[in-house]
């Protein structure tokens, strides 16, 4: 027999073992080639929005897509490898030297490579239009995408694959030339060890892991709030801690608390094991010390592909509200400036408009916050406030009654509410030289009357319409007030576009002056495909991202359990002899696989829920929906892997007798 | 009254073209109370035989009838719930889970079966002491030696009373010392509950301790030997006679 044929040989024998690896080879490269197509469209990256960098955020998704596929290949291929670890140490007892050992792996590994690679391009071909397709479908744009090959990506995808079929090459000379012949026939069991007594070092680190986690978590939840986080760099160091403990913490988790609480449970049966013990526990903690560190990988891995989902939709979720959030008309002006409202009576556009009176003033609110910030802080908190006079706010709240000595505050965004929190019913103090004032705040309002490009994120105050008189006669807010008025326009849809054009067209091109400042606010339908074109491309990547981890993450699971009932094989043969039923075997199985793939999924979305609560004020304005969605189809994609495992252990325990 | 009974079994394996008949029509009875030894040259089909006895394979024709239940009208389900309340098995590399203790490894068979607690344990204790195993309880197979290890699967196999126990070879991995310890147990054991033992063996001193020995030649059964009154010896003699006279084995021994 030539080495070629015994090269053929192996490969089709161990075709049971390669088809996984295989298809995650293809699934990576199809991912992989069509990212890059997609980002080498020039429909894709020139986008009429100019502040979009597309091409930048491409680049970084592409980076991050390299980074999971090697680690993964990486990892198959070990995993991989240790399987075959008999076979390897057959050829050596043989008299095969390493060397040619080496050449008949790397052959393999070409084979595998070169028609994965062409295969996955080829499917990538097909897939990056309906890639393409679907990043115009959530950017909101309308065009029509042509079949495209792009030569620059097959080059890509070529140079990337070959680097990465490169150090595959050198993991498994490395593998081959570390192992000794004994060590190749012990490897499928080298890492079992049998977890006798329950010591105390182990309940105290399993405990540890636990509290670890749990601060974690608390340090997340008050991340943002000011009395904590001065400076950037403080963040950046709070956030370095969460992500140490989180992370340590998981990996304490998987590696003493739970093989301390399973042997509390098994040592408590005093021998009567039930089927789950017998299929589920035991196995479970006879493999921890080796299965702790790919749990909690996985685990890590779900929190982050679950995080930068969630992050994302809520950002694409919320871009109707974040454009509301800025301002609730379709188009507004300022000062009176330009004969917007004359044109749009010329071409008969039907219209609704509001008029709001406005003056800047020095009010404090320190009192308002919920905990006293640092002084440092403190130095930073400006006192211009926007105010809004009663009459003018009953346009927009209807049921609000004031009296003198009462405000309101409205425009309280949730990014505010999470940072600085704030509290009605204390009071507020009007400062202006010969206009002293307290006022109690009597509710705060979410939604918001002045546009936030006028109040950058403060919170605009309402006050009684006398008072408000007093403040634009006072000699200092007439100094400091650079608008005095804006009106808000709201037209039909249908007329939204003509209505843009005119808005252009009578306001110097949206651009509004006053003595001091100049504004240009967008029109809310502009500002709404902006936003949806850099949202979509954010939900875009993420997606790509989340579905490389979520891919990554179910096949690590599912290569690792497919080892382990290779190995549990003949276990399997010994209950099905004396008398153990299919059935009662696979109930045993189904409480395995709901521990492997169920415990880090449930860690995976704790973690993720914290992390994304901690900070999603930044993106968007609903949590729980965008966030649930996302958990949801996770999941649901998920357990197909936890479906195909089960699927095997059926076939690996049909066959055990 | 008979325990087991096959009628004209036969098995064969391989397709159309080549067709290779391992049992050949085997008529059998055995009583409770007997301890049954099989023999036989490599390739006789001795260990088929057993197989299909205790339902771990199928007859390709033919019927079995263990206790009064026939095998072929049982479900899988119904099958697997006969061997674990009616078979003990005992198999030459033991068959014991690596990731139990001694004790859970005897135990097993009690994990899909409804027995109180308090009986289990005793009746655990009572066989490990009779085997000489009790120290070991809580170690794990790849802590003791061969000996012990088959002495933990003969406590697994008599865990659940059951009417028949079938022994594969089980002093096959043993020196002869731990398998003269072991068989001198499974003759106490089948003496003291009536155990009824149906074991496969090539190995002629461990055939003498049978009641009876049945030989097998090319799928069909040769010869049968009863021990009767005859010592050990004379029955190995006997035993050993019959084999020359059938060929094979001897240059194995």
């Amino acid at each position: 027999m030539s080495f070629n044929t015994l090269v053929f040989r192996s490969m089709r024998k161990n075709i049971r073992h390669y088809y996984l690896y295989f298809f995650a080879l293809i699934f990576s490269a199809t991912l992989y080639f069509s990212f890059t197509t997609i980002s080498s469209n020039d429909d894709v990256t020139h986008m009429r929005n100019a502040d979009l960098k597309a091409g930048a955020a491409f680049q970084v998704g592409s980076i991050i897509l390299i980074i999971i596929v090697a680690v993964f290949v990486f990892y198959a291929n070990h995993l991989f490898m240790k399987r075959r670890s008999r076979e390897i140490g057959l050829y050596q007892l043989i008299g095969m030297p390493k060397s040619k050992i080496n050449s008949m792996i790397c052959i393999e590994n070409f084979i595998l490579f070169t028609s994965a690679v062409s295969l996955g391009v080829l499917i990538g071909y097909f897939f990056s239009r309906f890639f393409t397709m679907a990043f115009l479908k959530v950017i909101g744009s309308d065009d029509f995408v042509e079949m495209y090959f792009s030569t620059d990506a097959l080059v890509q995808t070529l140079v990337v694959f070959a680097i990465i079929f490169g150090f595959i090459l050198l993991q498994t000379m490395w593998l081959i030339a570390r192992s000794k012949l004994l060590d190749l026939f012990q490897a499928e069991s080298k890492s079992e060890q049998q977890v006798k007594k329950i010591a105390p070092y182990q309940l105290v680190l399993g405990l540890l892991g636990i509290i670890l986690i749990a601060f974690g978590y608390y340090r997340s939840s008050i991340l943002f709030e000011v009395k904590n986080t001065i400076t950037l760099n403080d963040l950046f160091i709070a956030m370095a801690i969460i992500l140490f403990s989180v992370i340590v913490g998981t990996f304490l988790f998987f590696r003493y608390s739970v093989s301390f609480l399973f042997n509390v449970i098994r040592s408590s049966k005093k021998g009567h094991l039930n089927i789950t013990d017998v299929v589920a526990v035991t196995p479970i903690i006879h493999r921890i010390r080796s299965s702790s560190l790919s749990l909690s990988l996985i685990t890590i891995l779900t929190a982050l592909a679950l995080g930068i989902l969630s992050l994302g939709s809520i950002a694409y979720y919320g871009v109707h509200a974040t454009a509301n959030q800025n301002s609730s008309y379709d188009f507004v002006t300022f000062n009176n400036q330009g004969s917007f409202e004359q044109q749009l009576k010329k071409e008969q556009i039907d219209f609704k408009k509001q008029t709001f009176q406005i003056v800047s003033a020095d009010i404090d609110t320190q009192n308002l916050l919920k905990e006293k910030p640092t002084d440092d802080a403190l130095e930073n908190i400006s006192n211009k406030t926007q105010v809004v006079a009663f009459s003018d706010a009953k346009k927009v709240f209807p049921s609000i009654n004031i009296t003198d000595d009462e405000a309101y505050l409205t425009g309280y965004s949730q990014m505010m509410a999470s940072i600085i929190p704030l509290e009605s019913g204390r009071t507020i103090q009007v400062l202006l030289p010969g206009l002293t004032k307290n006022l109690e705040v009597k509710t705060i309002e979410k939604q918001a009357i002045v546009p936030s490009y006028l109040t950058s994120g403060v919170p605009a105050v309402v006050v009684s319409d006398a008072l408000f008189k007093q403040l634009q006669e006072n000699k200092k807010v007439q100094k400091m007030t650079a608008w005095h008025s804006f009106t808000g326009y709201t037209v039909p849809d249908q007329d939204i576009k003509q209505a843009t054009e005119l808005y252009f067209k009578t306001t110097n091109d949206g651009a509004f002056k006053s003595k001091k400042q100049e504004l240009h606010p967008k029109p809310k339908a502009i500002l709404i495909k902006a936003l949806q074109e850099q949202m979509g491309l954010v939900i875009f990547i993420a997606g790509f991202i989340g579905l490389a981890f979520l891919f990554t993450s179910g096949s690590i699971l599912y290569f690792k359990q497919m080892s382990e009932a290779d190995e549990e094989r003949t276990s399997f043969t010994t209950m099905r002899k004396i008398g153990f039923s299919e059935q009662e075997i696979m109930r045993g199985i189904f409480m395995k696989q709901l521990f492997n793939f169920g415990i880090p999924l449930v860690i995976g979305l704790l973690h993720s829920y914290f992390a994304v609560k901690s900070g999603w004020m930044f993106f968007g304005t609903e949590l729980y929906t965008p966030l649930f969605v996302t958990m949801g189809i996770y999941i649901l994609l998920y357990s197909i892997f936890a479906l195909l495992t089960t699927q095997y252990y059926k076939n690996v325990v049909r066959q055990a007798l | 009254m008979d325990l087991v009974k096959a009628r004209k079994l036969t098995k064969s394996y391989g397709k159309k073209q080549n067709v290779q008949q391992v049992l050949k029509g085997i008529d059998l009875d055995v009583q409770a109370g007997e301890f049954v030894g099989i023999m036989g040259a490599s390739g006789s089909g001795k260990t088929t035989l057993l197989n299909v006895l205790c339902s771990i394979d199928t007859p390709t024709s033919g019927i079995v009838e263990i206790n009064g239940h026939a095998l072929h009208e049982q479900s899988s389900k119904k099958l697997a719930q006969l061997r674990r309340t009616e078979m003990g098995f005992i198999f030459q590399d033991y068959n014991l889970l690596d990731t139990l203790t001694v004790k859970e490894n005897i135990l097993l068979p009690l994990a899909v079966n409804k027995i109180k607690k308090d009986e289990a344990e005793s009746r655990c204790v009572t066989l490990m002491k009779q085997l000489g195993i009790e120290e070991l309880k809580n170690k794990y197979p790849n802590e003791i030696s061969g000996g012990q290890k088959q002495r933990t699967a003969a406590a697994r196999a008599l865990i659940m009373k059951p009417s028949i126990i079938f022994g594969d070879e089980p002093t096959g991995a043993l020196d002869s010392k731990s398998a003269t310890s072991l068989l001198e147990s499974l003759e106490a054991l089948n003496k003291a509950y009536r155990v009824t033992i149906m074991m496969v063996t090539h190995d002629p001193v461990a055939a003498s301790y049978c009641n009876r020995v049945l030989f097998l030649k090319d799928g069909s059964i040769y010869t049968e030997l009863y021990k009767g009154d005859q010592t050990h010896k004379q029955f190995f003699a006997q035993i050993m006679n019959t084999q020359a006279v059938l060929g094979g084995d001897l240059h194995e021994l």
